[in-house]
Parts: structure tokens; C-alpha cells; sequence
């Protein structure tokens, strides 16, 4: 950016007695009128542009150019090879990317010239006062060589012009899509509010030529429908948008619109540089390769984002009015958006064919169909035109509802949600019931009289219940190819979001908001040569912003961090972590004459701090000598819930029996229940009563009870799980969730390098052996036997392996905890 | 008492990180072990980067650890915490701003009294004597040690040994110091 100013003051040190009028800072800027008598000057800097490339200029000097590079270095102070780097590499280079462009702008007096040749009327890119927009920003605080859109916005008030306002070309198309009302603008009054106008009905059509003063083609692009066509339209970059006020002043602020996204990613199938997992790697199954496109290697990654309308709903005091809006241009189907020249990453990825093997196992297929049944339903709904927070509480109400209705009846979930939906009075007590319970029970659930209105209006519409019975018959279906697709798209969903999460911890200092992950290429797969899908990790800003570059550079440093880190990403989380251990401690502490209840005992008899103290310290010493891990979430959660003041030993035992009915309910059901569903279920056991014994309470009802169980009992499971992993994507909304146990359960399934522990001298042989032939070995243990991993440990670093004419010793690394079983990572430095 | 013999090649001929990971493999397997007391005698002592914790890597042993290159100060701490009385034993001068740092961070917790630092005159030994096991190297090249050998270092022993017991004489008189109410 620097370089491009100094470029300038060179042109004017070359130039500047030419004429005394204007400035090579104004010739940059935009056109000048014809026959002004700066055009002397703008010759005389054509002509020293032209002399920087020798072969295609009359000039007498042989190499303007080496001028131009000692001016940068005597003005940047700088040295011959970083101004070489200035001169001629990748991003923006100054001459091949600032000086055939100023060039272009200043022969073609800023005329646009199309591919074919012809000139397109309108003038090429430029803003009054900043020469050269696409290399310098107006302000030395804007994001550098951002696109940008000129948006001109009617007065404010009376009296007042309009004014242009610039704006990054996402936030202006995301801002005014057409049909929301901003008031970003609206700085004056109160009142002042802008939008691009729609007359709110479906199949709406809008010509783009209303509200778009300049725009330039980028070219045809396709893309595919919702009901899965592939449709290509023209797609045009604005440059210049004229905002309107909206006349209806019965509008409401909150008014609002979203585009209709989608992306095309280009970019050469066969890049000469590219990272590979070893062979060896469990990874390497999954992604077998990552193509690496870098400007500096010449291989970039064309990005482009375009919308090809909007939807959204006109909110007045009288209701509300659904929109679509289509792009036309001249009444054919057309699109906004822009283009990027990006580093990115693409990485190529094989999913497995067969998944049904997930649904065999008894740790995840549970949370598979619950989740199955939540994605199902949601999609149904909304296709019903169901407004999406509606459609969330809706689904779980039903959920639960059948849930219950199952219990009590002992009949499977897709028979009690048939008995359900097939008896109205039934269901309607049953309504009245649940919502009760959850108007009592959830603080925040207290100012949604008006939801549960419409939650009971809409349990009682037939469509609604049809898709949701359907749903639940499809989650409760066998294995076949629609759960396949289904587990490919949340599996590829987590695998994205796994290898995102990796990119940002291998470069902590970089903002991770300039990484986007797109799970497709969009258009561009279904154009694309290579069998193999793709995830695409692209940066936001034009040329690259050094991320992607910096990345790659530390993966091939460090292969094996980028690949621990992408590991670590399928370890649980704190929340998981404390979660199941506060369950194994219910369990410990119920023991008779345990040391955890001895010490439970301890600490509610603790009458001074320091017998508090000390049967703290013998809370966790018990925990670690009876294999529990309590960190310090679960330590909390511990003094929160089950230490409670005023709480008896009575807590723990009923808190574990709420926990055996939750296994034992999931188990029967095949399906696993959210914590507000078992709460609803097991508020109905007078027993728990005893929980909420020394609260002041309204006394033994089904409400306090739910009340209680709802603040004593904790999130498990799926719900836990889908709290991390997510990312944002402001281009694509991908609708399934993702679940590390999905790829977990692939991964664990491939035995190739992991080992059983078992006493024996065979044993340190095996992992030698494995350790030869693959460079590394994962050894299970199981997490209370602590002395025999010990001495496994030494054992493993004290014995050398021979490899070919090398003797190397065996290093930990890694050293992971899953469950109850310890996770050893054992590696050969130098090995295969 | 167990020597961790990882001896039996030409070690000059190895790298550094092949010993830190022996010394890994060891702290770990102790961590483990939990014993009653750690000796560290070394002729300096410094925050010496061992287990490459970026990527969360030894969240099994301890949750809360920070995801970075974590060293010996924070491996010491872990074993402070865990009841394990930890011994150094270095020249002062050299392990002043690593002892002052680890005393901070295991004063915080409470545990202080388990760390004691002695003025040792120690030149070529990094000793670790866990309990009943020893590991011990020469700067950057462990010591070639004889299988079956009793006596891991006579000269590190007796030094490890002296420290501890001018470590109790200290207690014993702070416990009995007149102005100790």
C-alpha cells in the first residue's frame, strides 16, 4: 500500500513539469473532462507507465522500471530484494498489478472494455478523491483493498441532499437486502430509515436496473434450486446503489430480509503443491489430500458470492407478509455479488459408504436418531411455512410428549406418537399439562403466554402433526440409503468444522473470522473434473490476508501438531468431561462405606474452615483414588448441585437414580431424551420430593418437583456435544448438526494402530512391532489402573527399537483420557 | 532401587528431543505414580520446555493445563499440588528466577512448605529420583549406567540426601522458633 503512494510521488517526480495544473493523485482518482488541459500531463504519465515495460514502448530508456525500484527503496527504505518482492511478487504487485491497471483506467479514459471487445457503457472503478481504490483504501483505517459499494442515500431530513456513503460489499448486500428496513444511516432523525423496496408477495420479481446505478458482469454462474436443479443465471457486481425510503409508514422497524446465498469456488483441480497425511495416519482415510492454492505459488482460488434474491416477511401492527423476491435484469433471472482472488485450502475428503455400523453402537446411535427426528421435523415444518422458533419449540414439545406418553404406556416412540396424534383429547390434557410444567419450571419460559398459544394451536394442526409423525417414523427406521446421505452430511458437517477449528489453533494470533469453510465448491462441483468432494477453507480479503499462507507454512514445519490439533478436536470437552464424571462420582459417593461418601459425610459435618478445608482435600483425593477426574467445572458443578448447603445424602442418591431411569429410558426407546424431557418424565415419582426438602416451597407438587430436577439434574449427550464444532458461515446455512462422536466412531473403528493393554511380555513386543511398521501406536488403558501405566510408560521409553541400521526409543505423545479408558499416543521419531 | 537405564547406544550420536522425551516418558509415568517425594538435583535449573501441550495432548493428566509447551516448573507444580513433596537441589543463582516463579505459583495453591531449595555445587548431573526411581542424565547425554547397579550416582545421592535433611532441620526449627505462636 505504501509502495502504491511512493508509486505515485514517482510518476509526479517524472511528470510534475509537465503541466502546473492538477496532480497525478487526481488523474488516478477518475476520468477527467475531455479536452481539459491536463491531458498534456496525463500523456506524459501514460507514457511513463508505458516505459516501465520496454518491448511494447517507444522509449529510449532500457529500464524505467530500476528508476522506479531505487525510488521505493530510497523512499520506504527498504532493501533490493523486498522491493523485488514490491515490484513483481504476488499479491498486488506494483508491476503487474498497479501499473497495467492505472494504465488501462487512463487510456481508456476509464471506459469498460468487455471480454468480446466491445465497450460497455458506464465507467471502469473509481471514487472521487482516492486514486486507485482497488490497491490504496480511502482511509488508512479501512480494510485494505476491500470491495466496496457506493450506496447513495436519500435525505435524512428537510433541507438536506442525499449523500454516498461506501460500504464493504457483504455488509451492503446483507444490510439492504431487498426488503429490510435499516436505519444505519438514519443518524439525524428518529425516523430516517432506508431500504430497497418490495411490495411483499411470494414469486416477487425486482429489475435490478430500479436500485442499481453501476454494475459489471461477472459472468454466468449455476447453482442449485431447493428442489435440487441446477440453474444458471448472469451475474452482476454492483457498484453503485441507490437506496429508497419506505413510503408505508405503517412498516415496522423490524422489518427484515435475507439473501438467497450461494458461492462458486474455482480453482485448478491438479496444484502442483499440495500436503498429504502419511499413509500410516488415520487421517489419511478420511483426507487423503489438502491442494494448496497460494498467490505465491500462482495458484489461486477465485471465489465467487452471489445472491439471486431475498425473503422475508413485511411486519405491520395488522400481521405480518411473507415475501420472495427474484433478481431480473431486463426480465431475465439474474444475481448480485462479487469476486475475490483468495489463498485457500481445499481439502479432499472420502467419506465411508457403509455407515450403518453407527447405528449399531449403543454410545451415539441413540443421540443419531433423536437428532434424525429433530432434523426431519424441522425441515418438514418450515417447508409448511412454519416461522423457525416456532418450528424449534414445536418439535421438542412433540418429542417430549411422546416421550412421556411412551413411559407411562410402555409403547415405542413412533406408537405413542401415532395413539397421540390420533386421539385429540388425549393430547390436548396432555398440552395443557406439559406447558404447565414448563411455565413453572423454566424462569425464561415465563413471558411466553403467547408461544404456548401458539404451540397448542399448532400441536392441534393435522399437516403439522403428519410431518412430525413422519419424522419420527423416519427416525426410527432401519438403516438404509436416506439415513446413509443423511450421516454423510452431518459427518462431512463435523469433519469441516474439525479441520476449521485445527486451521485457527495452528495460527492463535491470526482473527478467525478471515477463514470461511464452505462444505462444497457450490457451482463449481458440478463442473469440476475430480471425483473427490472438497471442503474449502478461503480467506475473506482479496489477495490473502497471509493466513492461509502462514498455515501452510506451519503445517509442513509441524505436520503432526496440525493433525494432534485435529485429533484433540474429537476429544470430549470440558462440559463432557465433567458431565460423565460427576455421574461416575454419584456413583462412587453412593457406595456404602466409600471413601467419597465417607468424605461427603465429612464435608456436610464440617462445622469449621479447616475441617472444610480437609474434606475438600479428601473429596479430591478419594475422586483420584477411585478414578475420578473432577476438573474444575465439574468441581463447581459438584458444590452447585449435589453439595448444596442445607442438601443431605439423600441428593446424591436420588440425583443417581434419576441418572439409571435416564439410561434405563433411552435404552428401552432407542432414542436419547434431552434433560427437559426426563425431567418432565420423572416428575411425576413423588420420591424426589426429598430434593427440594429444604427449600421453601409450595410442598410436594409435580411442578416444584420439575423445578427442582431441572436446577439439580445436568445436559448430557448429544446436547452437549452439539455445543461445539459450530462455525458461521454468512454465504451457506448448513442445516444438519455436527457430532465429534461421528467421526470418532469411524476412527475408532479403524484398529490398524491402537493396541489393547494386557500384562505380558508379548505386549511391549506388539507395540514395537506396530511401531516399526507404522511410526506410531495408540495404547488403551483402562483409567484406574494407574500403577500398570506407570510402569508401561517406562518400560516404553527404556526400550529401544530397531529400525533398518537405527536404534530409536519410543516418545508419549499424547496422552488423552476418554471415558474410562487412558488413550496413549506412542510415537517413533524418524520412523516410517 | 530402579535405575531407568535408557542407555546401551552411543548417546552423543542422539538428539536432544529424543532425551527430552525420555525425560517426558519418566515425569509422566511418575505423574502417574504420584510419589511421596520428587528430587531434582541439577547444576541449574530453568523453565526447560518439555511437553508440547499445543494441541492438548496430555489433557488426560490434567485438564486444566494450558495448551502450550508446558516445562519443568509446570510439570513441579502439578507434582506439588498432588501431595508429592517436591525437592530441588541446584546452585541458587542459576534456578533463582525459575525457584521464585514456581514458588509463587505453589504458594498460591498453598503448598509452599513442599518445596525447599538448597545451595548445592552441582556441575554435570540432572538427577530426578521419584521415590524408588531414578533418571538421570549429563546435561545433554544421559549417563551410561550399569543394569543391576544399585547406586544411581553416589555424588548426586549424597547430595539429594544432605538437602533433605538440612530441608528437615529447617521445619523442625521453624516449627520450634520462639516467635512461631
Amino acid at each position: 500500500m505504501q509502495a502504491s503512494f511512493a508509486t505515485i510521488d514517482w510518476l509526479f517526480d517524472r511528470t510534475g513539469k509537465t503541466s502546473r495544473f492538477g496532480s497525478v493523485w487526481k488523474d488516478m482518482s477518475g476520468p477527467i473532462p475531455k479536452g481539459n488541459f491536463q491531458e498534456e500531463r496525463l500523456d506524459a504519465v501514460i507514457e511513463q507507465l508505458e516505459s516501465l515495460f520496454p518491448e511494447t514502448s517507444n522509449t529510449t530508456n532500457p529500464e524505467p522500471w530500476a528508476s522506479l525500484r531505487t525510488y521505493l527503496e530510497h523512499s520506504l527504505q527498504i532493501d533490493a530484494r523486498v522491493s523485488n518482492d514490491i515490484l513483481w511478487e504476488p499479491p498486488r504487485s506494483i508491476l503487474l498489478g498497479l501499473v497495467p491497471t492505472a494504465l488501462r483506467r487512463l487510456k481508456t479514459r476509464w471506459q469498460k472494455i468487455m471480454p468480446d471487445g466491445s465497450e460497455q457503457k458506464g465507467e471502469d472503478f473509481c471514487i472521487n478523491h482516492s486514486p486507485l481504490p482497488d490497491f490504496m483504501p480511502m482511509n488508512l483505517f479501512s480494510d485494505l483493498n476491500l470491495p466496496e459499494v457506493c450506496l447513495t442515500v436519500p435525505a435524512q431530513q428537510r433541507n438536506d441532499d442525499e449523500t454516498d456513503e461506501f460500504m464493504p460489499i457483504l455488509q451492503a448486500l446483507q444490510e439492504f437486502a431487498p426488503g429490510r428496513i435499516s436505519k444505519r444511516f438514519g443518524i439525524k432523525n428518529t425516523y430516517a430509515r432506508h431500504w430497497l423496496p418490495v411490495e411483499g408477495k411470494a414469486g416477487e420479481k425486482l429489475e435490478l436496473s430500479r436500485f442499481i446505478n453501476t454494475m459489471e458482469s461477472l459472468g454466468e454462474f449455476t447453482y442449485l434450486t431447493d428442489a435440487g436443479d441446477p440453474k444458471t443465471v448472469q451475474c452482476w457486481r454492483p457498484y453503485a446503489i441507490s437506496l429508497e425510503k419506505p413510503e408505508d409508514k405503517d412498516l415496522s422497524d423490524s422489518t427484515n430480509a435475507f439473501q438467497f446465498w450461494h458461492s462458486c469456488i474455482t480453482a485448478s483441480d491438479s496444484v502442483a503443491h499440495f500436503i498429504e497425511p502419511r499413509a500410516t495416519s488415520v487421517w489419511s482415510g478420511l483426507i487423503p489430500k489438502i491442494r494448496v492454492h497460494l498467490h505465491r505459488d500462482f495458484e489461486t482460488t477465485r471465489v465467487t458470492r452471489f445472491s439471486t434474491g431475498s425473503h422475508g416477511e413485511l411486519v405491520r401492527p395488522n400481521g405480518r407478509d411473507k415475501f420472495d423476491v427474484t433478481f431480473v435484469n431486463d426480465g431475465v433471472n439474474a444475481a448480485l455479488g462479487f469476486q475475490l482472488e483468495v489463498d485457500g485450502l481445499a481439502f479432499e475428503n472420502v467419506l465411508p459408504d457403509d455407515l450403518s455400523v453407527l447405528l449399531e453402537k449403543p454410545e451415539i446411535s441413540p443421540a443419531l436418531r433423536t437428532e434424525r427426528f429433530f432434523f426431519e421435523s424441522k425441515t418438514r415444518l418450515q417447508e409448511e411455512g412454519l416461522d423457525p422458533f416456532l418450528t424449534e419449540r414445536l418439535y421438542e414439545t412433540f418429542f417430549t410428549l411422546v416421550s412421556i406418553f411412551s413411559v407411562r404406556k410402555s409403547l415405542d416412540l413412533v406408537d405413542a406418537a401415532e395413539a397421540l396424534v390420533d386421539d385429540p383429547q388425549l393430547r390436548g390434557h396432555m398440552i395443557a399439562d406439559l406447558l404447565n410444567l414448563q411455565r413453572f419450571g423454566d424462569a425464561f419460559e415465563k413471558d411466553s403466554k403467547q408461544d404456548s398459544a401458539d404451540i397448542t394451536e399448532a400441536l392441534h394442526d393435522p399437516s403439522l402433526l403428519s410431518a412430525m409423525l413422519e419424522s419420527m417414523r423416519i427416525a426410527s427406521s432401519d438403516y438404509d440409503s436416506c439415513w446413509c446421505k443423511h450421516l454423510q452430511q452431518r459427518m462431512r458437517h463435523t469433519l469441516g468444522a474439525i479441520l476449521l477449528e485445527a486451521c485457527i489453533l495452528m495460527c492463535p494470533e491470526f482473527d478467525a473470522n478471515d477463514l470461511v469453510l464452505d462444505l462444497d465448491g457450490g457451482a463449481s462441483d458440478m463442473s469440476s473434473n475430480s471425483s473427490q468432494p472438497v471442503f474449502w477453507i478461503t480467506e475473506t480479503s482479496v489477495g490473502g490476508g497471509g493466513f492461509v499462507e502462514e498455515l501452510v507454512r506451519r503445517i509442513e514445519d509441524n505436520p503432526r501438531l496440525f493433525w494432534e490439533h485435529v485429533s484433540n478436536a474429537l476429544s470430549p470437552t470440558d462440559f463432557e468431561v465433567a458431565s460423565s464424571e460427576l455421574r461416575n462420582f454419584l456413583d462412587e459417593c453412593t457406595k456404602p462405606g466409600s471413601l467419597l461418601q465417607n468424605a461427603m459425610a465429612s464435608w456436610r459435618d464440617a462445622n469449621t474452615h479447616e475441617s472444610l478445608r480437609t474434606a475438600v482435600e479428601d473429596l479430591r483425593k478419594g475422586g483420584e483414588r477411585e478414578g475420578v477426574y473432577l476438573n474444575h467445572m465439574a468441581r463447581s458443578s459438584l458444590f452447585a448441585r449435589v453439595l448444596r448447603p442445607g442438601s443431605t445424602d439423600e441428593v446424591e442418591h436420588r440425583l443417581l437414580e434419576v441418572f439409571d431411569a435416564w439410561d434405563r429410558i433411552e435404552a428401552n426407546l432407542g432414542f436419547e431424551l434431552p434433560v427437559g424431557t426426563i425431567t418432565a418424565i420423572e416428575c411425576e415419582n413423588s420420591k424426589y420430593d426429598v430434593l427440594s426438602a429444604h427449600i421453601p416451597s409450595n410442598g410436594g407438587s409435580k411442578e416444584e418437583r420439575y423445578k427442582v430436577l431441572r436446577a439439580l439434574v445436568w445436559l448430557r449427550g448429544g446436547e452437549l456435544r452439539q455445543g461445539e464444532l459450530q462455525f458461521y458461515n454468512p454465504y451457506a446455512k448448513y442445516e444438519t448438526q455436527p457430532d465429534r462422536l461421528l467421526v470418532d466412531a469411524v476412527l475408532r473403528g479403524d484398529d490398524r494402530y491402537a493396541l489393547e493393554y494386557h500384562e505380558g511380555p508379548d505386549f511391549l513386543s506388539k507395540v514395537s512391532e506396530l511401531l516399526v511398521s507404522a511410526g506410531h501406536a495408540k495404547i488403551r488403558v483402562a483409567a484406574d489402573a494407574r500403577d500398570a501405566v506407570a510402569d508401561l510408560l517406562l518400560n516404553l521409553i527404556e526400550t529401544p527399537i530397531e529400525v533398518g541400521y537405527l536404534m530409536l526409543f519410543p516418545s508419549i505423545g499424547s496422552f488423552r483420557r476418554h471415558g474410562q479408558l487412558w488413550e496413549i499416543g506412542v510415537v517413533l521419531e524418524g520412523g516410517i | 532401587m530402579k535405575i531407568s537405564d535408557i542407555d546401551g547406544l552411543d548417546w552423543q550420536k542422539r538428539s536432544r528431543s529424543e532425551l527430552r522425551h525420555a525425560l517426558e516418558g519418566f515425569l509422566l509415568s511418575q505423574a502417574l505414580s504420584q510419589p511421596k517425594k520428587l528430587v531434582v538435583a541439577a547444576p541449574l535449573l530453568f523453565e526447560m520446555p518439555l511437553f508440547d501441550n499445543r494441541a492438548g495432548q496430555y489433557e488426560g493428566l490434567n485438564q486444566d493445563w494450558p495448551r502450550q509447551f508446558l516445562g519443568l516448573g509446570k510439570m513441579l507444580e502439578y507434582f506439588a499440588t498432588k501431595g508429592t513433596r517436591v525437592l530441588l537441589v541446584s546452585p541458587s543463582i542459576k534456578g533463582e528466577g525459575f525457584v521464585r516463579d514456581l514458588r509463587m505459583r505453589v504458594g498460591a495453591l498453598g503448598v509452599q512448605e513442599h518445596l525447599d531449595v538448597q545451595e548445592v555445587a552441582f556441575h554435570e548431573h540432572f538427577v530426578f529420583l521419584a521415590d524408588e526411581r531414578a533418571f538421570l542424565f549429563q546435561l545433554y547425554r544421559p549417563l551410561r549406567l550399569e543394569p543391576g547397579k544399585k547406586l544411581v550416582c553416589s555424588r548426586c545421592a549424597r547430595e539429594a540426601r544432605k538437602g533433605e535433611d538440612r530441608w528437615e532441620d529447617a521445619r523442625r526449627q521453624i516449627r520450634t522458633h520462639p516467635h512461631r505462636s
